[in-house]
Formats: structure tokens, C-alpha cells, sequence
């Protein structure tokens, strides 16, 4: 198979764990998706901007030991946290699943309207691992184009309650991507997934890369389009980038 | 006196945080839990600011021990918890490491506090505290909102220790009585032939000009005493299993023993490799884990470990440490292996004993409620933070293990057939002259003892220094490090350690090269103050040994400090037929490595054939069940403690991790689908498409009470049945054996350990023929000896001894080209019991969970005859794989009537059931035995005619599904019916 030319570094390292099947989620699209340590960037070994697509995986990060995704957003806003800006504002894409969703809402990546929210502990204080129905909110990005209205995710998570101890009643709700039909963590709102404005950037709790093979029969759909549809984002953005140039 | 600064983590909105109710009596009262970390480096502040930025927290900092009021809100009262110095504390831990990073050097301690909005008394807060806190390795304090919480009684960072000499000389004139003296006092577990022998090598002559050559003295050190007694311990050396028995059977006749291990276990493996012509075995018994080739790309490696003990003291830590122990077997496997699947069995004493039997329970142990729920916490964090996916298990609930919980854990892991520089990626290849690595966590005082004090009795003054707390994300950095190092070839040999620390990890790479040389000053430490020997036997976790060529050791460096992994060289391997250990600069430890490894004196040990002997119970109540009806049984059984869904304690297992999970153990919408084996896809591990292996374990400790060699038939048959039930190949099966025993050693003390030994031997023989029957060879397998109990209750003195407890896990080849299904769908229409020997149907109750709960007159007990079992498991197996039947569940505990509800929940089906066909057996035997070799099998309508004609001989008729909702059961004039949904609402019931 001839690789298409879209770039994906899925990030790995200080207790980050699912990065090989979010590499092999998009790697079955035809990519090259390479499995990038933070200390690679922290020691400059490896430039962001090389890269088309963003992915921050899930695990425990710094075992979540002084919370879910502290220390890693700490440390990302110390060595790349300038590079991943520019990434964005360049519009491609990024996604945080799980502990990255914790990580990229902890650098307030997703715009003012969720500013005050964070990601605490669900309500029954207990991790969960299970098959949420999901609705989508089709057409608000490129990530779940031709996303059918329901779909099936499996949630991991411990701390995956979308949460504001603030006021909210003023705040936007049109970035909201997925929403939980089960809210069995309590989310506000029953939220599952957002975006930023621009919508190249994409943060969500259930994890859509588990089922990497499509053999699972547990889920009717897969939910690895959203990682096509980032692939053929990408190349359409690399395209204009090049006529712009 | 330092200035400290103390960080509190407030929630905004206290519904947030975590919380729990306690029992006071007649009252109730809520505690909220608030994070705090005192930090001894007033320059932390701006850092801190910076990393707590959650919104829905409030950051307070403090310099003063008088904390502004306003921040608790409505709180009056509360208590805090925190680690004892000494005791791993990641949180702390882990701020540390980013302040020392920010150049703020700093030692942290975290606390918990819990906060009431009652106004309670002092002993209501202590008892409160019961709920969260371990007296063994935490602190307590209680205090009132108003007043002072922050006043701190002790604040001590790091442990202090005692100022005595840094190394210590024991005469080898002393007596052998003398030496067993000492041997008590440290917890060194040598008896009396050990001790002899010791004195004896001490006396030689060679070996005292030896060590006058070198500059030693000729007593011996406490670092080469303490070697000696880590590596010759129980837990280290296998003794009972290795020692000379003398069987004497009921009939006068004496059998002789060699070594269980050699004569039955290992041998059957080669046995079966010859019988069966096996392939695939790769490495076996030598390793810390057997390697099999069940893939063209991969090779697999499997092993089960126990973790009772520290389980038994502190739960959390003792599951935890018993995970990522066993992890890291596999990760020291070969050369490396990536850990993909975790395992746990768990046996615990049933819920309701202390209430039960408040006069029998022993003083000051732990509810078996606050061990089930410290354990499981132990496992969703060492699995989870691992990123290891956790996907098979159990939970047995029996009385016995109220003395002492059984803690198993396993692990599967994947490996290159080759490494990158052509080499086997299962062997190991250090060389005189590599050198001696340890990569990992600092060496703390914490896992002292850990092997020796496995081999002794649990008691009210067992060691508080074997407990320790686990570190699953130091552990995953270094588990990323280790696989790229291998990938990179950065190393010649790799090995965990665990039990006696550095003493088995360099100790036995050394036998490789026969020696090896290093300097104990070279560790890196937790904290100042310990001692030569201390360093050498810790079992401080998450560290391995490895043996790196010189030309190697920057770059292997280098790589370990870009992935943060601390690694220190210690020295290097020799060919001196010595282990060589100084401390700064002094020899502390020289001793000969086949007397260190081959010079324990063999075990003589008595068994007695079981046959007749009745194991002691302490709690032995039970319900008549002439008092119940059918229907009233039925419900009761479905509804107990091992019977119903474990779903509440396996949903909070990350299964799913790594992406490679194709069934787990509860599926469907309502996760009433059980399945009775897990399978994992290889493709995601760079195997083959399709490929896959299932994983299944068997255990029955009831049916110890009345047969040891039946028990064995009962766990390894069931085990083999939840394989097949998912289209497993029986040519590619292997399996774990592991032995956990009450004491089978005969003393004053312990005057049945004769029958009990007997009971091991007749196991293993047990063991022996049905490996070589279904052709399955044990490739790996442990053995926990010493699992009694000795205290007080309030009637006196108590012994708990666990029953006798053979687990068997099964590894198998399968495919992902197929799902298989315990649960009827509509279209099952007709269901039928397959079994190995239905002309001539035998059950009984004996054993069952039904024997457990109420009293029968069923109880005979009659062994299965397991000839011709391969041969039939052969058939099922290949009409299951043809798609005859698609629809099936093994019948295991609970009996055939709970395994038929159990098929019906996830759909709501309904079910016709006859035994006409069974009307020789009881009713109650036909309902509630627990028989091998049998299955529950769904058979669509427009299959049955070829089921019947492949099958023929295996199988009898019993009924259909219905779309109704409820099961109809007859049996001559007998006939109830049983309620779907109520069965299903009391498997599914709520645990606490």
C-alpha cells in the first residue's frame, strides 16, 4: 500500500497507555502515524510542525496521581504548548482522548465557553468501563463527517464527569460533538465530546480507537471514521496550503 | 525547625469530592475527602500556582498551621490520614519529582483529610476512620474545624532509624539453637537442617582461608546471612515441593517421593511434549514465565503468581504489589516481554462471618468486606495505570479464607520470536564481563522480609516491614524503557526484581556466568539510613536487573534518562563461581554460588493418604434444605455470593486497553452475556490476522473437604471447558499450575500438616494424569505453602487454615474469525446437556455451592473418570468450531439450573426443561451438581438433526426457549417455574 502523506504523532510516554491502538487507528487508514515520547519534545528531538495530525491518548498520566492530567498539562505548557498553538492556528487537526480530552481542556484549548469546566470524578466515584450510546452533533467539524446521529464508544474512565462548579448559564453549547444518552457519569449537559470554534480540535472522554480491527461485535458502527476523516482533512489542508504557497 | 508550606485542594462544590457514609452506631455521618500536600520548601509556591489550575478547585497556601475557617464551609470535625514515613506515597512522590525538576528541591507529604459537618466526638472520628485508614502503614489524627486542623502531632519525612552498627558479624561458633534464635528474631524462617548446614560450610577450612585471603572475617556477615535465609526460603526455593516425601498409604503401603516438582509436575510436561508431539513449547520452568508459539510472528509467555500475605494486611497494597510483581515477571521474561493481558483470581471469606459468628472471628483481623474492597481497589489501579487490560477472573467466597485471603494474580505477555539482532527473543545471553544494572524506584526499607515472611504463618506479630505499596507508574516508564532497550538490542539479559531483591535478581542472572562482583553504595536510595543489608534484600518495587555490555552502557543510559527511568550500574558479571557484594569500598558479603544455590539440605518430610480424614472448620453452619422449596432454592442459589454477576467489581477493569480485547467477561447491552473464557487478538500484538488466545482458569477448594484428587479434577476440567466454550484448540492448550496449601508440614503445632501433605501429593498425581489425558503441558506454576492462620477470638485461642486450593490457568490458540455466545438467542430453540458419560451419569452435591449453603443427605462423593475426555472435548470442540450448535455454557458452580437462568438473562428468553432423561438422579442433583464434563448447548431448530448425529453419545435431550418469562422445570411429578426476571434481578443485585 502506497502511504498517503499525512503525518501523525500520537503521544506517548509518563503513563500514557493507548498510544499503540490510536497509532494503529489511524496507521489502517493508510498513514504513517509515529509513536512520539514528550521527552522527545521537552529535549527538542522531535518539532510538532513536522506533523499533520495530533493525537494525545489515553492512560494516567503521571499515574493521575495529583489529579487527572495535572502534571502532563503542566509539562506540556513548559516545552510545546507554543508549537501546539500554532498547530492549531495553522487548523490542523488535534484530538484528546480520555486523558488527553483532561489534558487539552486543562490548557483551555477548547475556547472561553469552557474555560470554567474541568473533568472530575464521576459521580459514583468509580471507573467505568462501558459501552456508551453516543449522539453526535453532525456537522459541527470535519471529525465526524457522514457520522451517523447515534453511535457506539466504549467509555474508560474514572474522571470523566464534564463538570462546572461556576455559573454556566451563559455559555454556548454549539461546540458540543457528543453527548452522552446514557449520562452515566453525571456530565453536565451530558456531554461526552467538544470542539474549539474552529473545530480542527476535538476532545472526547469514550475512546473510539478500541476496536482497531472492526471485530469487535459489541459495536454495531465504528467509530474509526473519525480518524478517516481527519486523514482526508489533512490532505485536503495540505493541499490548499500548497496553492496558498 | 523548618518552615513548611501547606497546599490544600479545596472543591468549590463539595459534591465533588470523594466522600463516604460511616456507620456510628445508631448514627450516620458524611466525610468529604480534601487533598493536602505539605511541602518542606517555602519557594514551591509560584510552582504550585502554576501546576493546580483546575477550576473546580480552589488552590489555599499556607505558611502558618492556622488554616482561614471559611475555606470547610459548614465542616465541624474530621480526622487525617497519611502514609508513615517510610511508606510509598506517590502523590507525594510524584510533586516531589515536579518541584525538584522546577529547582525546588523538596520532600513532600501528602494527607488526606476527612471532613464532617457534625459535631462528633473523638471516638466517633476514630471509628469513622476505620473505613479509610490501615493502622499498619498510616498515620491518624482527629480534629475539630474550629480549633487547629493543621496541627500536626508527628511530621517526619522520611523514617528515622535506629543508630547501630552499619554491619554485623555472627559467630560461626555459635550453636545451632543459637542460630534459629536469630533466625526468629529477624524473621529469617531457617529450621534447624538449614541452620546446621550453615555452620557447617562456615567451618570449613577452604572456605575460612578463602575469605582470611580476602580480608573477612571468618563469621559470618548479616548481609550473607540474610542472603542465605532470602534465597533458601520457602517462597524462593520451592522446599516442600523439592523435598524427599514418604507417602503412607491407608492400606501400610509406603510410597517415595523424590520431589514433587520433578516427578510429577515438570514431568508431566515432558511427558505430554512426547505423547502428544508439542511443537511449541519454547522455554519451560527455567524462565519466570514458559514461553510457548502459538503465532508465526510472536511468541507468548503466561504466569500466575499469589500475593496472600501482604493481602491479608493491607489489601490495597498487597493486590497492587501483586499485580505490577507479576508484570514484571513477564516483563523479565526472555528478553523482555510487553505484559497484554492481566488475570486475578480472588478467594475471600464469606461477607457476613464476623456477624455471623462474632465469638469464632479472630480479634483485630480484617473484615472480610474491608479485604474484598482494598483488594479490588488494588487491581483497578494496577491494572488501569498499567494500561494492562484485566480480563478474566473470579471470586470465590468459602469461610476459610477468612483467615487468609488467596490473592492470585497472572499475566500474559508477547515477545519477538527474534530480536533485531537475529538472536531467540525467549533466551538470555549475558556474558562474564557485562555489566549489572538495576533500573527502577529507589531502594526504601519498605518489602523487607517479603519472601521469608511468606513462609511463615500469618500471626498478630506478623512483620509490618513486608507490607509496601506499589508504584504502577514508575513502573510503566520503566516497562516502556525495557521494550524499546530490547527493540534497540541494549541489553544481554533481563530479569524482575521481586521476592529478596537484589539477593534472587543478581543472585540468579549470576548463576548464568557463574559469579558475579558489585558494590551495594552504588543503589539509589529513598532516603538515607539503611544499612548494607537492607539495600541488598529490600524488595522495593519496580525495579529490574539487567546485564548490558560495556560497549553499550551510554547508550543504553541515555535511553533510560530520555524516558526518566533512574538506573544505576551496581558492577558486573563474573566467571569467580562467587557472589561479591561491598559496601563503600568494603567486602560484605562472599559467598560461593553453588553453596548459595545448591547447598540447601534437602526436606524429609511424612504424608499420610487423605482418604478418610476430615478437615477441621471453624465455621461450619448450614441451612436445612428440607425448610425450602424448589422454587425458593432456586432463587436463594442464584442469588449467592458465588453465584451472582461480578459485574460491579470487573466494570471497573480497564478490559479494553491496548485494543486487542475480543471478549471479555460480561457482554451485551445489559452485560448478562457471562462468558466463560477471554479472548485476545494477537493482529494488534503483531501476530497473525485472525489469531488469538483464550485465556480460562479453574479453582474448587470445596471439594477439598471431601477429595483432594477430585478437587483437581473439578478445577483443571472446568477450566478446560470455559476454553472450549470459545472455540479453543485443544492441540495448542498449556497450563499454570498453582498450589495454595495450609502448612502440610506435621509438628506440635500443626498435627494434621501430615494429611494435608498427603492431600498435595494426591493432587499432583491427579494433576499428572489429566495433563497427559487432555494433552495440555504445564508450562509455568507457583506454590504458596503457608496459609494459616494462629490468633485469638473471643472464645480463645484460633487456627484458620485456608482448604486445600489448586487454581489451573489455561492458555489456548483461537480465532477471531468466529464470536461465541453463552447467552440463547430466540432462535435456540432446542437446548441440550452435553456430557462425557451420559449412559452412565454420576453427580453429586458434594462440593457444590449447594453442599456450601445447605445441609442434603446428596453428598457422596464419587471421582470422575476422566478417560476419554480428549477424545469428546476433540468432538465438541470441532461441531462448536462448525457451527452445529453456537450457543453454549459450561455447567460449573450453581449447578445446571443456575448456568440455564444465566443463558437466559441478557435476552429475557423463557425455557421448557424436562429430566425425564435424568430421572435416575434426584432432582436436587439434576438442579444444583456441579459435574465435569458437562455443558449447557443451544442448538438451532434447523442443526438439531446434524447435533444429534455428530454428538451422538454425548448429549441428552432436556427442553426448548420459550418467549415467555419464565423457565418451567419437570421432573416426574415434580414441576415449579422460576420467575426470568426475578432470577435475574437477584444475580444482578446490588453488592453493598
Amino acid at each position: 500500500m502506497v502511504l498517503k502523506n499525512v503525518k501523525v504523532c500520537v503521544l506517548a510516554g509518563d503513563g500514557l497507555n493507548c498510544e499503540q491502538e490510536t497509532a494503529q487507528a489511524f496507521s489502517k487508514f493508510g498513514v504513517k502515524s509515529e509513536i512520539v515520547h514528550i521527552n522527545s519534545f521537552v529535549n527538542d528531538e522531535a518539532n510538532l510542525l513536522d506533523f499533520d495530525i495530533f493525537a494525545l491518548p489515553g492512560g494516567f498520566s503521571f499515574g493521575d496521581e495529583l489529579g487527572s492530567s495535572i502534571v502532563l498539562s503542566y509539562k506540556i505548557k513548559k516545552y510545546l504548548l507554543t508549537d501546539l498553538e500554532k498547530f492549531i492556528q495553522l487548523g490542523r487537526p488535534v484530538v484528546g482522548i480520555c486523558n488527553g480530552f483532561q489534558t487539552l481542556l486543562s490548557l483551555k484549548l477548547f475556547g472561553n465557553d469552557f474555560s470554567n469546566f474541568g473533568l472530575v470524578a464521576n459521580r459514583d466515584h468509580q471507573f467505568h468501563n462501558e459501552i456508551s450510546k453516543l449522539t453526535v452533533n453532525q456537522g459541527r467539524t470535519f471529525w465526524t463527517k457522514d457520522c451517523p446521529h447515534s453511535l457506539n464508544m466504549i467509555s474508560r474512565h474514572g474522571e470523566g464527569r464534564f463538570y462546572s462548579s461556576l455559573e454556566t448559564g451563559t455559555i454556548s453549547l454549539e461546540n458540543v460533538v457528543f453527548r452522552y444518552e446514557n449520562n452515566f457519569n453525571g456530565s453536565f449537559d451530558s456531554i461526552a465530546g467538544i470542539c474549539n470554534d474552529q473545530g480542527n480540535v476535538l476532545g472526547l472522554m469514550p475512546h473510539p480507537e478500541v476496536d482497531i480491527f472492526d471485530d469487535n461485535i459489541e459495536s454495531t458502527i465504528s467509530p474509526s471514521l473519525i480518524f478517516k476523516n481527519a486523514i482526508d482533512y489533512s490532505l485536503e489542508l495540505k493541499n490548499t496550503e500548497r496553492e496558498v504557497l | 525547625m523548618h518552615n513548611y508550606l501547606i497546599a490544600e485542594l479545596v472543591p468549590k462544590d463539595f459534591s465533588i469530592a470523594s466522600n463516604f457514609e460511616a456507620s456510628l452506631g445508631n448514627k450516620k455521618s458524611k466525610f468529604f475527602e480534601v487533598k493536602q500536600y505539605i511541602v518542606d520548601n517555602i519557594e514551591a509556591e509560584n510552582v504550585l500556582k502554576d501546576l493546580f489550575v483546575d477550576p473546580n478547585y480552589d488552590l489555599s497556601i499556607s505558611y502558618s498551621s492556622q488554616k482561614p475557617q471559611s475555606l470547610y464551609g459548614n465542616f465541624k470535625t474530621g480526622f487525617k490520614i497519611s502514609y508513615k514515613p517510610g511508606v510509598t506515597d506517590n502523590s507525594a512522590r510524584i510533586l516531589s519529582e515536579v518541584l525538584n525538576e522546577e529547582n525546588v528541591p523538596s520532600s513532600v507529604k501528602s494527607f488526606s483529610l476527612y471532613l464532617s459537618q457534625d459535631d462528633l466526638a473523638e471516638d466517633e472520628l476514630l471509628m469513622a476512620s476505620e473505613n479509610v485508614y490501615n493502622k499498619l502503614i498510616q498515620n491518624t489524627q482527629t480534629f475539630l474545624v474550629a480549633e487547629n486542623p493543621n496541627k500536626n502531632d508527628e511530621l517526619d519525612f522520611i523514617p528515622h532509624f535506629e543508630d547501630s552498627k552499619i554491619l554485623e558479624y555472627f559467630s560461626r561458633e555459635m550453636t545451632i539453637s543459637e542460630l534459629l534464635d536469630i533466625s526468629d528474631e529477624r524473621c529469617l524462617a531457617l529450621n534447624e537442617e538449614e541452620a546446621k548446614a550453615i555452620l557447617e560450610y562456615y567451618n570449613r577450612e577452604d572456605f575460612e582461608s578463602k575469605r582470611k585471603e580476602l580480608g573477612l572475617s571468618a563469621d559470618m556477615t548479616d548481609v550473607e546471612l540474610e542472603v542465605l535465609s532470602q534465597t533458601w526460603s520457602e517462597h524462593c526455593k520451592h522446599k516442600i515441593f523439592n523435598a524427599e516425601i514418604n507417602y503412607q498409604k491407608n492400606n501400610g503401603e509406603n510410597k517415595k517421593v523424590n520431589s514433587l516438582f520433578k516427578d510429577y509436575i515438570k514431568k508431566s510436561t515432558k511427558d505430554v511434549e512426547e505423547k502428544f508431539q508439542i511443537p511449541w513449547l519454547k522455554s519451560v520452568f527455567h524462565d519466570n514465565a514458559g514461553v510457548v508459539r502459538f503465532d508465526k510472528n510472536v511468541d507468548l509467555c503466561i504466569k500466575v503468581e499469589t500475593h496472600n500475605s501482604p493481602s491479608a494486611l493491607d489489601p490495597y497494597g498487597g493486590a497492587l504489589t501483586g499485580i505490577l510483581g507479576v508484570n514484571r515477571d513477564i516483563l523479565g521474561t526472555g528478553m523482555g516481554a510487553k505484559p497484554i493481558a492481566n488475570v486475578n483470581m480472588l478467594c475471600f471469606g464469606d461477607l457476613d462471618i464476623p456477624v455471623k459468628y462474632p465469638h469464632l472471628f479472630p480479634l483485630g483481623h480484617l473484615h472480610p468486606e474491608v479485604i474484598l474492597k482494598g483488594v479490588h481497589k488494588g487491581i483497578v489501579d494496577g491494572g488501569n495505570k498499567s494500561g494492562i487490560p484485566t480480563v478474566n477472573g473470579s471470586i470465590t467466597f468459602d469461610s476459610d479464607f477468612s483467615g487468609k485471603p488467596l490473592v492470585y494474580c497472572g499475566t500474559v505477555g508477547v515477545m519477538p520470536q527474534s530480536l533485531n539482532n537475529g538472536k531467540d527473543g525467549f533466551g538470555k545471553f549475558t556474558q562474564a564481563g557485562d555489566l549489572a544494572v538495576v533500573i527502577g524506584g529507589g531502594v526504601g526499607a519498605d518489602g523487607i522480609h517479603g519472601a521469608t515472611f511468606s513462609s511463615l504463618d500469618l500471626n498478630e506479630s506478623s512483620p509490618l516491614s513486608a507490607v509496601q505499596i506499589g508504584d504502577a507508574f514508575t513502573q510503566k516508564r520503566v516497562s516502556d524503557f525495557v521494550i524499546e532497550a530490547r527493540n534497540r538490542c541494549l541489553f544481554t539479559g533481563i530479569t524482575d526484581n521481586g521476592a529478596g531483591g537484589l539477593s534472587s535478581s543478581l543472585g540468579e542472572m549470576a548463576e548464568k556466568t557463574n559469579g558475579i562482583k558489585f558494590d551495594l553504595s552504588k543503589c539509589t536510595l529513598k532516603y538515607p539510613g539503611l544499612k548494607p543489608w537492607e539495600i541488598m534484600i529490600s524488595e522495593s518495587q519496580e525495579r529490574m536487573s539487567l546485564s548490558v555490555a560495556p560497549d553499550q552502557i551510554d547508550e543504553f543510559l541515555k535511553l533510560a534518562s530520555q524516558y526518566s527511568v533512574d538506573a544505576q550500574v551496581l558492577g558486573e558479571f563474573t566467571s569467580s563461581g562467587n557472589l561479591e557484594v561491598t559496601y563503600q569500598g568494603e567486602l560484605v558479603c562472599f559467598l560461593p554460588l553453588n553453596f548459595l544455590h545448591d547447598g540447601l539440605p534437602k526436606m524429609k518430610l511424612e504424608a499420610r493418604e487423605s482418604h478418610g480424614y476430615q478437615i477441621e472448620q471453624v465455621f461450619a453452619e448450614k441451612e436445612n434444605a428440607a425448610d425450602f422449596n424448589y422454587e425458593e432454592l432456586v432463587y436463594k442459589m442464584i442469588g449467592s455470593s458465588n453465584i451472582k454477576s461480578r459485574d460491579h467489581f470487573v466494570s471497573q477493569y480497564d478490559q479494553l486497553v491496548q485494543g486487542a480485547t475480543f471478549t471479555r467477561p460480561y457482554e451485551g447491552k445489559n452485560r448478562s452475556v457471562t462468558q466463560n473464557s477471554s479472548v485476545i487478538s494477537l493482529r494488534a500484538h503483531g501476530g497473525e490476522e485472525d489469531n488469538a488466545i483464550s485465556i480460562a482458569h479453574g479453582l474448587n477448594p470445596k471439594m477439598s473437604f471431601y477429595n483432594a484428587k477430585e478437587m483437581t479434577i473439578r478445577s483443571f476440567d472446568e477450566a478446560y471447558r470455559n476454553l472450549i466454550t470459545n472455540g479453543s484448540s485443544p492441540e495448542y492448550t498449556c497450563g499454570l499450575d498453582n498450589f495454595c496449601w495450609p502448612d502440610p508440614i506435621k509438628s506440635e503445632k500443626n498435627k494434621d500438616g501430615d494429611f494435608k501433605l498427603g492431600m498435595l501429593v494426591e493432587t499432583c498425581e491427579s494433576l499428572y494424569d489429566l495433563c497427559l489425558e487432555y494433552g495440555v503441558p504445564l508450562v509455568s506454576g507457583k506454590d504458596s505453602m503457608k496459609n494459616d492462620y494462629r490468633g485469638k477470638n473471643k472464645n480463645g485461642d484460633v487456627k484458620i487454615s485456608i482448604k486445600p486450593t489448586l487454581l489451573v490457568t489455561l492458555m489456548s490458540k483461537c480465532s477471531t474469525k468466529k464470536k461465541f455466545s453463552s447467552s440463547f438467542s430466540l432462535d435456540n430453540s432446542k437446548f441440550y446437556l452435553v456430557s462425557k458419560d451420559v449412559e452412565k451419569l454420576n453427580w453429586s452435591l458434594a462440593g457444590s455451592e449447594f453442599d456450601r449453603l445447605f445441609k442434603s443427605d446428596n453428598c457422596k462423593v464419587s471421582t470422575s473418570d476422566i478417560s476419554g475426555a480428549r477424545r469428546y472435548y476433540e468432538r465438541v470442540s470441532s461441531s462448536l468450531n462448525n457451527g452445529v450448535f453456537n450457543t453454549m455454557h459450561d455447567i460449573s458452580e450453581g449447578g445446571l439450573i443456575t448456568t440455564l437462568l444465566e443463558m437466559c438473562f441478557e435476552n429475557k428468553v423463557g425455557a421448557k426443561i424436562s429430566f425425564d432423561h435424568m430421572k435416575d438422579q434426584d432432582l436436587l442433583i439434576n438442579l444444583f451438581a456441579e459435574s465435569s464434563f458437562s455443558f449447557l448447548c443451544g442448538v438451532n431448530e434447523d442443526n438439531v438433526s446434524q447435533f444429534e448425529n455428530e454428538m451422538e453419545g454425548y448429549f441428552i435431550k432436556l427442553g426448548q426457549t420459550t418467549g415467555g418469562q419464565s423457565v418451567e422445570i419437570k421432573q416426574g411429578a415434580d414441576e415449579f417455574s422460576i420467575d426470568v426476571q426475578k432470577a435475574s434481578d437477584l444475580w444482578s443485585k446490588k453488592w453493598f
